[in-house]
């Protein structure tokens, strides 16, 4: 176990080289100068030039490349060129609240699909397993830009039940979390449903029906962990859909973490806080993906990594 | 799993009830506000955006600052000597505190000014002007200049930063300054809270703690506002949701014209737009007051030119080409253009992918259909539009100029040497008389020459129309009756917000 951890962790080196470099060059490609969002369009020539030159930017980029590589492998992300503070601490001070959001997305999604997914495969082809289809589709198919306010207008307008925005207590991240979980619940109910069918039809199952065991013990027992590692699995690949998803849930709701910390980069062309925001957010899908592969183990004994 | 779903569930309970402990209290002497993106920096030395300016307005003075008429008034310096067309000495107040408690002195002005370049300031430009920075005495520094400068004031309205403070990097996310409030803390993406500076110069803010909350999304600044969370809505909202601001009970809405200037340019390179009877032609075939009842709901006044009608240097009496589509039909038959078929000829119209860049697009585009001319629109990303406007890629294209300050902006983009990269001169606008007057503008200080200057600049070009100026939007901010004294400037700053009282519950 230890040696397929080191070895997944070896594993995030050439991605992390691969993902800079993509990065990188795609923030370079992209039209826009940073030194014109900086200055404005009435800067004079003379001051863009004096500008470009204090940041390093008037060098060529093969050079500007080394260098930031240089500074990925002492572990030293830049400087934002806007507020002058270095990349890292920006990030270190927008992660904690993007992984309260993504955890708490995760677990509303969890706490939605999970029954919803089981009541349609026992349940199945009856109204009730029509209902969690149609629950789940909804989730898919609304963007986040209308769910967002939609709930904000129902719970924290009309019921006054709950805050517009911001970041605060439990009653803030409500919302948000609801708003990022959804399409997540949607997508995981109907893997949890197909799944536990395939599984209920397996002849052990009928074995263990057989042998007179009730049919939630068949359920819970016998079927439901077989049922969920293609689940897991999906998680995992989602998990990155969950991030991308935190940009926009974090714009509407005001909430004060990476997504929106990337964007506002991407919008002022903020070379270093860009490459080192895609950096993380990479890095964390990544890691993701690897403890999935663990929890396999856990979940299924005929998995075992060596 | 089972015991892992229980603890889970007593996880988020004791969260829940932990949350409802700490849930925000709102003590009636915070006023809170809205703004719509993050500040970058609170350093005046590094900051370019707007934002950031505003919030650094509250917290720092400059040695002079621009009042609501664009008028250099006194700040820092309580009055000024100009000796000779290149010194300023400058007279500093006697009493002023920085919020770390030392008076300041000529040597921070010196000191702000002369670290400009070390901190790679987007503002070092200024520097180039300058021949040397002399602190006469501790009240009194002189500015020498290279040579006569009338913009120089501008320049000078920068916060002033405390010499022993001001070296750390992290000054910009902790500023001390001058200014009627002092920080007390920033969360970054979430909101920047100051209070009551008690020694303030001016005499302390009649509020005591003032809390900016950053929420991006239009939508949500307006929920907000309905739930009644904030006080004040210094962002802005879309024009179409200003009727549902209005109606709200409790609110009020203070509005004033903004500096923005919204104009629509020409080529003048262009075989067709060359001619001076199809710029008007055009002119005249745009309905400009329809546009801003329908596209901007009448939040925007007609503009006659760069200049906002507050502005100290706006001439009033220049030509203008009210919307007379039979007039520009003629025009454009007297410049050699019949029409055929009722079409004469064809133009392209750049405009970005916003939504509003668009609808202006296709209303023009219908008005000048009306008068014969056929308007082909290419939307392109920001990036794109930009780059090519820039390069002089275009015939047509609408475009705002905004943080307008001093009428020098004149030069940059109309006279003959700037055209890009040397300026904003796009459309490669060319007059002999302009190009003097902007020069005299420029090179004195005697204020009622530049105005007659920038007057008669004014007159050429509303007859020249190598824009047609559309509209100067109106600023419009949304605050609860609770609030008095809110004045909003043209410029967007927050600067009334000193003045700002709270009736009494």
């Amino acid at each position: 176990m230890a040696r397929y951890l080191l070895r997944r962790l070896l594993l995030l080196l050439p991605v992390a080289w691969g993902v800079s470099t993509l990065v990188f060059l795609l923030i370079h490609l992209t039209p826009g100068d940073p030194v014109e969002v900086m200055l404005g369009e009435t800067a004079l020539p003379a001051a863009k030039e004096a500008l470009r030159h204090s940041l390093r930017l008037d060098q060529p980029l093969p050079e500007q490349y080394l260098q930031f590589l240089q500074g990925l492998v002492t572990g030293d992300l830049g400087t934002s060129l806007f507020s002058r503070e270095p990349v890292l601490t920006r990030i270190v001070k927008a992660l904690p609240a993007t992984i309260e959001l993504a955890v708490a997305g995760l677990a509303i999604a969890l706490i939605i699909a999970l029954p919803l997914g089981i009541l349609a495969a026992v349940r199945q082809d009856t109204g009730l397993d029509h209902g969690s289809r149609f629950v789940a589709l909804l989730g898919v198919s609304i963007p986040n830009f209308v769910l967002g306010p939609l709930l904000i207008l129902a719970f924290a307008i009309q019921l006054d039940w709950l805050p517009v925005s911001g970041r605060g207590g439990f009653s803030h991240l409500v919302l948000p979390a609801l708003t990022l979980g959804m399409a997540l619940a949607g997508i995981l109910s109907r893997m949890v449903r197909a799944s536990l069918l395939e599984v209920l039809g397996q002849d052990y199952i009928r074995a263990a029906r057989a042998k007179g065991l009730s049919e939630r013990q068949v359920i819970l027992r016998h079927s439901l962990m077989a049922a969920l590692i293609p689940v897991i699995t999906i998680l995992g690949l989602q998990f990155g859909a969950l991030l991308a998803g935190t940009i926009i849930t974090e714009t509407i709701f005001a909430w004060p973490g990476l997504g929106r910390l990337t964007l506002e980069a991407i919008h002022a062309r903020d070379y270093p806080l860009v490459q080192g925001c895609v950096l993380v957010i990479s890095f964390g899908y990544v890691i993701v993906n690897a403890m999935t592969d663990m929890v396999y183990a856990y979940v299924d004994p005929r998995i075992r990594y060596g | 799993m089972k015991r892992g779903l229980r603890s889970l569930g007593i996880a988020i309970l004791v969260l829940g009830v932990g949350a409802c402990a700490k849930s925000e209290g709102r003590s009636p002497e915070v006023v809170t506000a809205a703004i719509d993106t993050n500040p970058i920096s609170l350093d005046p030395r590094v900051a370019t955006d707007a934002l950031s300016l505003h919030v650094i307005g509250l917290l720092f003075n400059g040695l002079v600052r621009v009042d609501e008429h664009f008028q250099i008034v006194p700040d820092l310096a309580e009055r000024w000597e100009h000796p000779d067309e290149r010194t300023y000495i400058f007279h500093l107040r006697r009493g002023v505190w920085f919020h770390h408690g030392r008076e300041l002195t000529a040597e921070d002005v010196r000191y702000t000014f002369e670290s400009l370049r070390t901190v790679g300031s987007a503002h070092a430009a200024v520097l180039d002007e300058l021949q040397k920075i002399q602190v006469l005495d501790r009240y009194r520094v002189a500015f020498h200049l290279k040579r006569p400068f009338g913009p120089i004031l501008y320049h000078l309205t920068m916060g002033i930063v405390p010499a022993d403070r001001a070296r750390g990097e992290s000054f910009g996310q902790e500023p001390v300054g001058t200014g009627p409030f002092q920080f007390n803390r920033w969360e970054q993406d979430d909101r920047v809270e100051v209070k009551a500076f008690a020694d303030y110069f001016d005499g302390k803010p009649r509020i005591e703690r003032l809390s900016l909350r950053v929420i991006p999304d239009a939508t949500i600044r307006f929920f907000e506002l309905k739930k009644g969370t904030i006080d004040l809505l210094l962002g802005s909202l879309p024009p179409e949701v200003m009727p549902l601001v209005e109606a709200l009970p409790g609110i009020q809405v203070a509005r004033v014209p903004s500096s923005n200037y919204t104009y629509l340019g020409f080529n003048l390179r262009d075989p067709i737009l060359s001619d001076v009877r199809v710029r008007r032609a055009i002119a005249h075939a745009i309905d400009r007051k329809g546009l801003i009842t329908h596209l901007l709901r009448g939040e925007a006044i007609q503009a006659t030119g760069l200049l906002s009608p507050q502005h100290w240097a706006y001439e009033p009496h220049v030509k203008i080409f009210p919307y007379d589509p039979e007039k520009a039909r003629r025009l454009l038959d007297n410049a050699g253009y019949p029409a055929q078929g009722g079409m004469r000829f064809r133009l392209t119209f750049k405009a970005t992918t916003s939504e509003l860049s668009r609808a202006i697009a296709e209303a023009i585009q219908y008005q000048l259909s009306q008068v014969g001319i056929r308007v082909e629109i290419r939307s392109y990303e920001w990036g794109t539009f930009y780059a090519d406007i820039k390069s002089g890629n275009f015939q047509l294209y609408v475009l705002t100029w905004v943080g307008i300050t001093d009428p020098d902006y004149y030069h940059y983009i109309f006279h003959s040497a700037s055209v890009p990269p040397q300026g904003a001169n796009r459309g490669h606008y060319h007059d002999a008389e302009v190009d003097r007057l902007l020069v005299a503008g420029r090179e004195t200080a005697d204020w009622s020459k530049r105005k007659a200057a920038y007057s008669r600049i004014q007159q050429i070009l509303a007859k020249d129309l190598p824009y047609v100026s559309l509209w100067h939007e109106v600023r419009s901010t949304a605050y609860k009756a609770r609030i008095l004294g809110f004045a909003p400037m043209p410029g967007g700053d927050f600067t009334s917000l000193k003045d700002v009282r709270l009736a009494s519950e």
